[in-house]
């Protein structure tokens, strides 16, 4: 059986930045539990009721400030999911561009979503 | 794909020495069908349908910043019957993935480990997913706020 055993000093944490990240998947996972629940309320009170209805909510501090908060957590635990399907099925060069790519939607939706939250909330009128 | 996780055949390969030849970890077509299997497939399969889902919801979000023409629509897809079924799917796997990472939390605080506790834990995520979604959406419907 001692065959079969991976020598102890091959086995222990992770040197670079393995513990790091699995502590990170952890800590966006139980702080969405809240925000998502909260998420879900929100989306009640202004659902059906159009336009005047959403900018209204979005323009309440808690809620531009809640969903900021919930926009950048679950995107960062997004990004670092897909990591995981990445590495587990595309190996190679195809895997580390799939990684790059996913890093670069990350950012592109946090951008775009912030922003958007951004101008809704400070009443910016892009006139189109 | 590799069966070397401790990367003991590029050592090996540097050191010259043959590595020893180890038995393979038994892989899907031999396991017995059983329920937290199940509940780790789905977990990923909502995580990437989530995934997707995000771009509808920052989509939402820049339409609702560019104004009430763009917003309305945004609204003309987003309450088709095509698109309600979107965000209905949106819903259900954000319940369930919900439901799976209070799972996953209580499996890595080492409780609930035992095959008949991970099997009750997994039947109550998928539970609850189910009738949360329901709940959910029969409320949006009774309430008048989302009509067909």
């Amino acid at each position: 059986m001692s065959d079969f055993q991976t020598p102890a000093q091959q086995i222990g944490p992770s040197k670079k930045t393995g513990a790091g990240t699995w502590k990170i998947e952890r800590l966006t996972s139980v702080l969405l539990v809240p925000l998502t629940l909260w998420a879900l309320f929100g989306v009640t009170q202004f659902a059906g009721g159009g336009y005047e209805a959403a900018t209204a909510w979005l323009r309440e501090p808690l809620n531009a400030g809640l969903l900021l908060l919930t926009l950048a957590i679950s995107l960062w635990h997004m990004v670092l999911g897909m990591n995981v399907v990445i590495e587990d099925y595309v190996h190679g060069t195809l895997g580390r561009l799939l990684l790059l790519l996913n890093a670069l939607a990350g950012w592109a939706l946090f951008i775009a979503g912030a922003g958007a939250i951004a101008a809704v909330f400070l009443g910016h009128d892009f006139g189109v | 794909m590799s069966n070397d996780p401790a990367g003991e055949a590029s050592n090996a390969r540097r050191s010259g020495v043959k590595p020893p030849v180890r038995p393979l970890s038994p892989h899907l077509q031999i396991w017995r069908w059983h329920v937290t299997m199940l509940g780790s497939i789905l977990s990923r399969v909502t995580g990437i349908a989530l995934y997707v889902g995000a771009f509808a919801v920052v989509a939402w979000l820049v339409a609702l910043a560019l104004g009430g023409t763009w917003y309305e629509c945004f609204v003309a897809y987003a309450a088709s019957p095509l698109g309600l079924l979107v965000w209905l799917g949106f819903s259900a796997s954000g319940f369930y993935h919900l439901a799976a990472g209070v799972r996953h939390t209580i499996w890595d605080l080492g409780a609930g480990l035992t095959p008949p506790k991970a099997n009750l834990l997994t039947h109550l995520s998928i539970w609850f997913a189910v009738i949360a979604t329901v709940a959910f959406w029969a409320w949006l419907f009774l309430s008048g706020k989302v009509v067909l």
